[in-house]
């Protein structure tokens, strides 16, 4: 699979502070990528230098294989992007905002009003569209962000913390249209410090922590990566935890251990053969804050 | 994305007052004169033109530029040229303007056009509205020019417009010292204050008599050379020289312009 965007040991510095240091990933053709760590991890510092409006120090980064920044405005057409927020002027429509940016890409007049319409239309702001966007409300502005970046058909979505300042359905409103976008085969690369959001739609990830890139990977793959746990529950505890072992936590009824998959048939048997009535006997998979967790570690240390 | 840029500046509310407020001068300076001066002011103080509005139609306007060139324009100048990079990195649409297909070059001179108009918009809104003030409050008949000659009152007309374009185009310096700063911030009041106070120190500057030397450097030092239009003949030699002096300073602040909006990393 072609990757569409590439970083090859990014680095970037403002002033003294290093922002991003020798970062490295690939995200494939699509995927929906997940790029997490907690506020001020490099995390937008990244994308800004993706889309060509920061300079890297060192290292490169290839944006649908294009790597000079003199030649993105080939590319840049492919690509929808919300960077850090809404960006509007604010004495002028939704509409008119929209217009100034598709103008400024070179579609044509014509062109314009139904792919303004479809955008709005996305994200529900269809009925609000002649009003200076100075008076919107703050989720009607993010959206607006969204519409923006959703304006016209592209083969890669840039969300750097689409969902902030949304009410949760308007949370659920956003992965749907994304899932939307990565049932068309759309590459979508969102940033976020919502780690429960980024599970339930990406298929890899990638961690950032101090402008580090700490792991990155297929989600699955990072799952396998940890010794699944089993939950047991029967009766009598006792008798589980002397044939499970010393390492098992036991919860109530409930007992939990670090176990190889393929050990489990053998431990269901023995179980079975002292007598223990087992009620439940499940393989749990880390959740991704649990992995995050393990990987980075814990707290969200903002420089 | 030029068109755009013209839109943004003359959509914006506040550039429309500030250009309603700018119409309203010529229009109080001349009720004034002829209402509340008693036959108009004497002795030739005040600004160029001053004494000679009650005249002729046509002095109103000049008169009106003339007062409104030392402060006021460049200060309307500034405000919009200020506002032209740093309004937009402020409002977070300057990234989204350049994630689009556009280039850099090609945004900052969208920007610069516009504020150039819009520099020329505000001259040329002096000369308008004074001129149908004028027409109504005062004699048009034939011009008597500043040499004594006497020419026709469409011919006057087509002078005091001439006179504005000069004066929308000495105060370009202004505006392109404003862009120039505009590139370097996220702040529109900071580059419009810079801008303004090139402005006012080099006016300053220009009226103290040891510093003759650099006088004619000055951006400010040939801002009165528009009224050698009404000379007949025209005395064009200020007039180029107040357009070259304008030329040098443009160029300057156009390529520190160009170079650093070019060039710097966008992180509004």
């Amino acid at each position: 699979m072609a990757a569409v965007l590439e970083a090859d040991g990014l680095t970037k510095r403002f002033g003294g502070q290093i922002a991003v240091d020798s970062v490295t990933f690939s995200v494939d053709e699509g995927s929906v990528f997940g790029f997490l760590g907690p506020n001020g991890a490099g995390k937008t510092t990244t994308i800004r230098i993706a889309l060509g409006l920061i300079f890297p120090d060192a290292g490169g980064f290839a944006l649908l294989g294009e790597r000079r920044h003199s030649r993105l405005h080939r590319v840049l057409p492919r690509v929808g992007s919300f960077i850090e927020g809404p960006g509007y002027v604010p004495y002028l429509s939704a509409r008119q905002n929209l217009d100034r940016f598709l103008a400024a890409e070179g579609v044509r007049r014509s062109g314009r009003p139904r792919l303004i319409a479809d955008a709005l239309e996305a994200v529900g702001l269809e009925m609000v569209v002649d009003k200076p966007v100075g008076r919107y409300s703050l989720g009607m502005r993010q959206r607006l962000g969204i519409a923006q970046a959703l304006l016209g058909e592209r083969d890669l979505y840039i969300l750097d913390e689409p969902t902030n300042g949304l009410d949760p359905s308007g949370m659920r409103e956003v992965r749907r249209l994304i899932g939307e976008l990565a049932v068309k085969g759309k590459t979508i690369f969102i940033s976020t410090h919502l780690l429960a959001e980024a599970e339930q739609i990406c298929s890899h990830v990638a961690f950032m922590s101090q402008g580090r890139l700490v792991k990155a990977g297929a989600l699955d793959q990072l799952r396998s990566d940890y010794s699944p746990q089993l939950k047991i529950v029967g009766t009598p505890v006792a008798s589980i935890r002397e044939l499970v072992g010393p390492t098992a936590r036991v919860d109530g009824p409930a007992v939990a251990v670090d176990l190889d998959m393929n050990d489990g048939p053998p431990l269901l048997r023995a179980l079975v053969a002292r007598g223990v009535e087992v009620t439940e006997f499940t393989w749990l998979t880390p959740s991704l804050e649990e992995i995050f967790i393990a990987e980075v570690g814990e707290g969200f240390d903002v420089r | 994305m030029f068109v755009e840029e013209l839109k943004r500046v003359f959509r914006r509310p506040r550039n429309l007052i500030i250009l309603g407020l700018i119409a309203l001068v010529p229009i109080l300076l001349g009720l004034v004169v002829r209402f509340a001066s008693h036959g108009g002011p004497r002795g030739g103080g005040g600004p160029a033109f001053f004494a000679e509005i009650t005249q002729n139609a046509v002095f109103l306007p000049l008169a009106a530029l003339a007062s409104m060139e030392t402060l006021i324009l460049p200060l309307a100048a500034s405000i919009i040229a200020g506002d032209s990079v740093a309004g937009d990195a402020a409002n977070g649409s300057l990234r989204y303007l350049l994630v689009r297909r556009v280039s850099r070059a090609r945004t900052i001179h969208a920007k610069i056009v516009a504020a150039l108009v819009y520099t020329l918009a505000l001259s040329l809104m002096i000369a308008v509205v004074g001129l149908f003030a004028g027409s109504i409050l005062f004699p048009h008949h034939q011009v008597v020019t500043l040499s004594g000659v006497s020419i026709s009152f469409l011919h006057g007309v087509g002078e005091a417009l001439l006179a504005a374009l000069v004066v929308g185009a000495s105060i370009f310096s202004v505006t392109m010292v404003g862009i120039a700063v505009s590139t370097f911030t996220s702040s529109s009041l900071a580059a419009t204050s810079i801008a303004v106070t090139v402005a006012i120190a080099s006016e300053v500057l220009d009226a103290i008599p040891q510093l003759e030397r650099i006088r004619p450097i000055l951006l400010s030092n040939y801002w009165s050379a528009f009224i050698n239009i009404f000379r007949t003949p025209v005395l064009a030699g200020p007039i180029y020289k107040d357009l070259l002096e304008q030329l040098g300073w443009m160029a300057v602040f156009y390529l520190l312009a160009v170079f650093n909006f070019s060039q710097r990393d966008i992180t509004a």
